[in-house]
């Protein structure tokens, strides 16, 4: 078990094991995209968004190509929406950071496990960073409604 | 850490504030500019963990002094001698480095052991200079820090 921490302050990582962080990165976006996308109200629908590209420090440092990561944007049949974004997986303090924004309202999503671990999606509203919750459903709609 | 709380605060405000720049510029096409208010928030970032770790490392160093002193009250000479080594109100510990200040509050190789170095490597490339690519989510470390607060041993 390791952490980013891990990660940026041990010298003996290598480009296996960087190449693996991000190929796991791109499995837990994916899920928890189907975890939201299963968990809508009636009225909003997920679509893919335009992805982002991924080539942070870490990868750059042991040549590893930028990758394509993908984006949920969730859309209300009012026009009203919302879109999740990666940040970054090597966030010193997570396993990896998603926003979620709505219109004025910031969420910031937080794997709080260790790397290769079970994802363990955390969030808060970016006023109120203290106060983090599971992202559950109830989370969800919460942020939705 | 009485002002851990008011770092953590101040922190999100900041780094809000920047945020609500780099929304404006990602809506205007502005890839540069997006790309300078990220730099910002990385150095944002970086100010305030170092911020936070100081915050850390002064409740350390109490926790070491007390320690000490909680020790050299010992009854028997045999188990009082090694401590009296130490000055606990010397300003440098009696010249105790941070790895070994650490190791008189918390167990040696400990998960917290080794995040508080960890951390204080991270804390020594910032502050001498080499600013560091990656962002720090500042409040899940300042939370990281009440926790190893709380495992520091003060007798």
């Amino acid at each position: 078990m390791s952490t980013v921490l891990d990660d940026v302050t041990n010298e003996k990582i290598d480009a296996r094991h960087i190449r693996r962080r991000v190929e796991d990165w791109d499995n837990r976006l994916h899920a928890l995209y189907d975890m939201i996308g299963g968990w809508l109200p009636a009225g909003w629908t997920a679509r893919e968004g335009e992805p982002v590209r991924m080539h942070e420090e870490m990868m750059r440092e042991f040549g590893i190509a930028p990758k394509e990561v993908p984006t949920l944007e969730l859309v209300h049949q009012t026009g009203d929406a919302a879109r999740l974004e990666p940040r970054a997986l090597w966030v010193i303090g997570c396993n990896g950071r998603v926003d979620l924004k709505r219109n004025s309202h910031h969420y910031l999503i937080l794997d709080r496990a260790e790397s290769f671990e079970r994802a363990d999606w955390q969030a808060a509203h970016a006023h109120r960073r203290g106060e983090r919750k599971p992202v559950t459903r109830d989370w969800l709609l919460g942020v939705l409604q | 850490m009485n002002d851990l709380r008011a770092i953590a605060d101040l922190y999100a405000e900041v780094d809000d504030s920047l945020e609500v720049l780099r929304d404006r510029a990602s809506a205007n096409g502005a890839t540069a500019e997006r790309t300078r208010i990220e730099h910002k928030q990385r150095i944002n970032d970086q100010a305030y963990f170092v911020l936070a770790w100081g915050q850390l490392e002064a409740d350390i160093v109490d926790a070491c002094r007390s320690t000490i002193r909680h020790a050299q009250t010992h009854g028997n000479w045999r188990d009082r001698r090694a401590w009296t080594r130490y000055n606990p109100d010397d300003r440098r510990l009696s010249g105790l480095n941070f790895e070994n200040r650490l190791t008189l509050v918390l167990e040696k190789g400990s998960d917290n052991w080794k995040k508080v170095l960890q951390h204080y490597r991270v804390r020594n490339q910032i502050a001498h200079g080499r600013l560091r690519s990656q962002r720090i989510d500042v409040s899940s470390v300042i939370e990281e820090f009440y926790l190893i607060q709380a495992s520091l041993a003060r007798n």
